[in-house]
């Protein structure tokens, strides 16, 4: 109970000092606007709100997912074959570096202004938490463990499948919340720089003709889809129980 | 582990079936740390023998390298007359976290490809063995460490392997339940008699068990002492501890090690 009754308790505060402080402070409302007002603009415009926050949830999804699957399967791999630890890895951490954001107007010109280039953007952002987290689960296997699969005479596959995998699975969930958030950002960054629908692109249009009431409805919209993307990652996770759990 | 072409049956004359023979085997690690040297053992297939020796002298060692999770310096020889019916149990438990007792139990069997059929007949006797009936949907982190090792014993007792190696499998544990088990291992091994080579550091524990107890001395490694220990089998745990061989053997052992 105390876990859902006292961060709701904070946040009701912190929703009454945005519906109080602005006036309060004597602020514009082009500057602040009160929440009262940012949920009459959201209501307003409900139907293009959620055409967007679907549009948008759908690039997150998609750019999600694939940056999971392509995380994993690229770090085991990696993991797998010592070859391409030595060139693909120093490769993988070298690119990290780009600033992604740079890469949101390519990603325009290459694949148009649909759904294409904005999950992208949002695999490129999810992707590289995961690989690492996932590749870091990999090598963390206990040694003692390691031994005794090779004193058990396991196969190699199967100290991957039956002892390494499951050892990896922590680390895996803490890569995708990472990633989650991650995501989103990419989605939104994508739309930013060239879209005509979704969450992001509205943010883009409401500021520039000064609607800042719309602006924040759709803040209020991408935290609340980063807050339940993650719940589902948290949820999916919690049957990962062993995490932490001695062996010894 | 090496196993020279010209291995025992060409020379013939070869004693009693010896489950393990070891000839000037020792071990460098990288680095230069010499952990054994020239250690030679012959263990007769049946014979259960106990290995004592202060801390770091080199047992774990010498126990990867006759399971073959080590390889020893070039130059000495291994021979295991079943490498692929040899268990070994840790002194860590190292039961998975995921798996039930059950499924700890028969990971060793599964993986070694033991038909199914076979395995469900042996889980439980095995859990009834050990004691585990009522914890065999239990995960490990339900289990006291006693019942852990006590798994981790079954996990490579029900793949019947011909030779086991136990590297101070109770030393976590203490000292009642260590006994305990003790009796217990005892119990299982006048049943099975399988060969067995147990690192210990408790003289006891080593002369209440074993046919002959190995002293090795401090780094490098080497064999000091071959104690035959010939008190009659089945020995009873209350019985044994109150003999004369048990209290001359312990006594002799302490003063080989230092202890008085
Ligand atoms: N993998 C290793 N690399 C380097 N040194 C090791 C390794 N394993 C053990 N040693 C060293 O070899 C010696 C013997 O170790 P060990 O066989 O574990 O001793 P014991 O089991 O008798 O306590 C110790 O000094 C230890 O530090
Ligand atoms: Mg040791």
């Amino acid at each position: 109970m105390r876990r859902i009754a006292e961060p709701a308790l904070l946040a009701a505060v912190l929703l009454a000092l945005w519906e109080w402080l602005p006036g309060l402070l004597g602020l514009k409302s082009y500057l602040l606007p009160r929440l009262s007002e940012v949920a009459a603009a959201g209501w307003e415009s409900r139907e293009t709100m959620l055409e967007y926050l679907w549009i948008t949830t759908g690039e997150v999804l998609i750019g999600f997912l694939t940056a999971a699957v392509g995380g994993v399967a690229l770090a085991v791999l990696i993991y797998g074959s010592p070859a391409l630890r030595r060139t693909l890895y120093p490769l993988l951490v070298g690119l990290q570096g780009l600033p992604k954001v740079a890469l949101a107007p390519l990603f325009v010109v290459w694949f148009g202004y649909g759904l294409g280039s904005k999950a992208l953007m949002a695999f490129l952002f999810a992707f590289f938490p995961v690989a690492i987290a996932t590749l870091g689960g990999l090598a963390g296997t206990p040694l003692h463990l390691e031994e005794h699969f090779r004193a058990l005479r396991a196969s190699r596959w199967a100290t991957f499948t039956q002892l390494r995998v499951p050892y990896a699975l922590p680390a895996v969930v803490d890569g995708c919340k990472v990633a989650m958030p991650l995501a989103v950002i990419g989605a939104i960054v994508g739309e930013f720089v060239g879209a005509e629908k979704g969450l992001g692109s509205q943010i883009q249009f409401a500021a520039s003709s000064n609607r800042t009431d719309l602006v924040f409805a759709a803040l209020v919209l991408i935290s609340a889809l980063s807050f339940v993307l993650y719940g589902v990652i948290e949820l999916l996770g919690r049957l990962v129980w062993w995490r932490g759990r001695s062996t010894t | 582990m090496t196993i020279p072409a010209t291995a025992a049956p060409a020379q013939g004359a070869a004693p009693a079936a010896a489950a393990i023979t070891l000839k000037g085997v020792s071990k460098t690690f990288p680095g230069g740390m010499r952990a054994l040297e020239g250690v030679d053992l012959t263990v007769p297939a049946g014979e259960f023998v106990a290995i004592l020796g202060p801390s770091g002298c080199g047992k774990s060692t010498l126990l990867r390298i006759v399971a073959d999770l080590m390889e020893a310096d070039p130059g000495g020889s291994v021979e295991v007359d079943t490498p692929k019916e040899l268990g070994v149990v840790f002194q860590t438990s190292n039961l998975l976290p995921w798996l039930t007792v059950e499924g700890n139990l028969t990971l060793g069997a599964r993986l070694r490809g033991v038909p199914k059929a076979d395995i469900a007949a042996r889980v439980g006797p095995m859990l009834e063995t050990l004691g585990l009936e009522s914890f065999a949907r239990k995960h490990p982190h339900e289990l006291s460490g006693g019942m852990r090792q006590r798994a981790a014993l079954g996990q490579t007792l029900i793949c019947r392997p011909k030779t086991v190696l136990l590297d101070e499998p109770f030393g976590a544990l203490d000292a009642l339940t260590r006994d305990r088990l003790n009796v217990e291992l005892l119990r299982l091994w006048q049943d099975l008699r399988q060969t067995v080579l147990l690192v210990t550091h408790s003289i006891p524990e080593a002369v209440f068990l074993a046919d002959r107890v190995i002293v090795m001395s401090g780094r490098p490694g080497a064999i000091a002492e071959d104690l035959r220990i010939d008190i009659p089998r089945p020995r009873d745990p209350a019985e044994t501890r109150a003999l004369p061989e048990f209290t001359e053997a312990a006594q002799h052992l302490r003063k080989l090690m230092g202890v008085v």
